[in-house]
This record gives structure tokens, sequence and C-alpha cells, in this order.
């Protein structure tokens, strides 16, 4: 017996009827439709998954902040342990004038109507040394020893509201500049130094720091979007000008 | 040649060979449906007046190996019938045949498409080599071992009904 013709025959005698079903051309490709549709719609699937993923991040970052609520844009990674969450409207100084006049401002603050506490401007006075009452909601660090010089001005021009508010006292002088408005590419659009800025982060944005002019530090950053903020600080304050700067939110 | 007139041209001679390589009709329809809608992907980018087969071939081959192996199925045997206990059979032949495709299903995928390419559809040694991706010598050694066991089985199952 030879094996290998055996074999051949039997193979041969196995698939003596079987034939090709007239409809194979059809169902392959009625087969090669179904699975590019089927690869499509993975494709597709992918493509939307990927988007949304891109899309969260940049919709929450160009999200406008909620008005008179500055808590709800803040990250939450970056609460400060000097902010309060309830503090009387500051005497002597006016609110921002975005916060005033805002609609969604919210509920007044349960000790509006109340006489300051702590008497005479300073308010009363975090352990640390810092004034945090008797200033403007967003603005929550001074340095001891400062007086507002004047209450905060707001003006507008050129479709910028600039809100500038300054404290001078023993301990030096500190200024600072909110701006709301478009077109801000950086924090150089802010920088009014003519020195070579250094660079910083304030609470986690890019910041640029240089002397002010005259005299005393400075520090420029966007905040967010459309919002910039230039903080200035001379005498014995300026040594605590980063710590301001993390101190003012928006 | 156009897809449709190689299927229509060689698509019984494809099941078959798939029938032989898979051990069941049902399967070599699927996987042979499957291995020409990849084939019918790449159509275009065969070149003009080449023979498609081979090419075909090999993506049958490849499958039916592929699906074997993900399946664990080296073990698992289709039957198109269940196995029915050995008799005294008049015809030595026809039982010789039959005990010989049953032991040729128990083999290994490659080994099997080995001795399907070579004995069913007549390859040479160097064209089973080149559908199965493999040297000339695996090929070599496949076939020999895969006859070799044939031969031991058959021996082994025929020698109760003393042939």
């Amino acid at each position: 017996m030879e094996l290998e013709s055996e074999l051949r025959k039997a193979m041969a005698e196995q698939v003596a009827g079987t034939t090709a079903t007239p409809s194979l051309v059809t169902d392959v490709k009625r087969r090669h439709r179904r699975r590019r549709a089927r690869v499509q719609a993975a494709a597709g699937a992918v493509a939307a998954s990927v988007a949304a993923l891109a899309l969260v991040p940049t919709y929450q970052s160009f999200r406008a902040a909620p008005a008179g609520n500055s808590e709800t844009v803040r990250p939450s990674n970056t609460v400060s342990a000097l902010r309060m969450p309830e503090r009387p409207p500051a005497p002597g100084l006016p609110q921002t004038p975005s916060e005033r006049g805002r609609p969604g401002a919210g509920a007044p603050p349960k000790s509006e109507g109340r006489p300051p506490q702590g008497g005479g401007g300073g308010g009363p006075r975090r352990p640390g040394g810092g004034v945090v009452d008797g200033l403007p909601r967003w603005i929550t660090y001074l340095p001891s020893g400062l007086a507002a010089a004047a209450p905060c001005a707001a003006t507008e021009a050129a479709g910028r509201k600039t809100t500038t508010c300054r404290w001078v006292g023993d301990g030096g002088w500190v200024e600072i500049v909110l701006v709301k408005g478009g077109g801000f590419t950086g924090p150089q659009d802010l920088m009014k130094s003519t020195g070579i800025p250094g660079h910083a982060t304030v609470r986690g944005m890019p910041a640029l720091t240089g002397d002010h002019v005259g005299s005393g530090r400075q520090v420029c950053w966007l905040a967010r979007r459309g919002v910039g903020v230039t903080v200035a600080a001379g005498g014995q304050a300026a040594g605590d000008l980063m710590r301001i700067a993390e101190g003012v939110r928006p | 040649m156009s897809f449709v007139e190689f299927v229509t041209e060689r698509g019984d001679a494809l099941l078959r060979t798939a029938a032989l390589m898979c051990g069941a009709r049902q399967d070599a329809e699927d996987i042979l449906q499957t291995a020409l809608e990849k084939a019918y992907r790449h159509w275009g980018r065969l070149e003009a007046g080449s023979d498609p087969e081979p090419y075909v071939r090999r993506i049958l081959v490849n499958l039916v190996i592929s699906r074997a192996r993900r399946w664990k199925v080296l073990r698992e045997i289709h039957m198109a019938r269940l196995p029915e206990t050995p008799t005294n059979s008049p015809n030595h032949s026809v039982e010789l045949r039959g005990t010989l495709m049953d032991e040729l299903r128990k083999l290994g995928p490659r080994q099997r498409a080995v001795l399907v390419l070579r004995f069913w559809e007549d390859l040479s040694e160097a064209e089973t080599a080149e559908a199965l991706g493999c040297s000339v010598g695996t090929v070599k050694s496949q076939a020999s071992r895969g006859l070799a066991r044939l031969r031991e089985r058959l021996d082994k199952n025929l020698a109760p009904l003393g042939r």
C-alpha cells in the first residue's frame, strides 16, 4: 500500500461533492461592505471620543467666570489656606465695578450692615499678619501695616475695564491692577517694565516678574482668558510680592 | 483577471482545499469567505496578469492555522457525523480511506496543511513552503512526520480488524 496515493484518493473522495455556492461572490462582497461599515463606525467612535476628550479641557479653559462668584471658577487644587468663605464688604473700599453691578452676584454677605470689626480700617488680621478684611473680594492677602490710599478706581478704555487699588503704609506700598477685556496674548501684554522679565507662576499660570517703574517689583499674569492682573509692591511689602499675587483671585 | 472571474473559476477548488484543511464543510465556507474578502480588499494591488491563486491560498492557509491556534482546536475534531464503531467491512479500500481522513483531521493544522497542499493541490515543496511562509526543509519534515503519524495510526486502527 502506498500511503501517498491512498491519501490522494481519500481526499478526492472526501471532497467529491463539495462545490462553492453560486452566491459566493455576493456573500464575499456583502461581508466586505459590512466590514467596511464596522471599520468606519469604529473610526467615527474613536474620533468622537478623541474630540470629546480634547474639547472638555478646552471648553473649561474658555468658560467665562460666573458673575460674582469667584470660587466657582477657582480650581479646587489651588484653594489657599488664607481664603475665607464669608467676608464682610470692605469698609471704605468699593467692590470691583464688575462685582457690584453683576446680576449673578449672589446673596449679600451676612455681615453686611454690621459695623466693621476691629475698628479703624485695619480689620481683623490673620495669624500670618496679613490684612484679609477690608479688601475687595478678589484680594485675599495684604501685608500688615498698609492702608488704602484711595478707593479702588475703575476706568474703561479701548474695550478694557481697569480696576486699580493701592495701599500705602509703614510697610511700603502695594498696587494691584485688574484688567478685564479681550486681546491679551500673554502676561507680556501687561508688563510695563523695561528690564528683562523673569518667569514665575501664580496659581499655576505663567507670570512675568520685573522691576516696577520707579521702584519696587511687579508681577503680571493672566488669571484666565481676558483677565490680566498686575501686582506691584515696594518697600518691605516687596518681599511679600508673590504671596500677595497668590492671594489675588479675580 | 477580475475578482468575480477568479472566484467563479477557482471557487470550488479553493473550497475543497479549505474543507480538507478545516475538516468541516461549514468552517471551510466561512474561512473561504473570510479569505476571499481579505483578498478582495487588496485586489487592486495585484499585478495585472499575475495569478492571484497563490496569494489567496496563502491567506487561506494562514487563516486556517491562525484560527486553529486561536480557538485551541488542535485537539478538537470537527466531525460531519457521529463517530461509528468500526466493523468488519467487505471493502477494504473504502474503510482505509475513511480512516485516513479521520486521522488526517487529527493532525495539527500546520501538518495537515502541508499534506493537503502537497498531495491534494499537488504543489511542489517550494510552492508549499511559500504558501505556508516557511522553509522547504520545514515542509519536508512536516510532510514526513505527518505521513509517519498517519501510517502509525493506520496500523494501530486497522490491526484489530485483521488487516
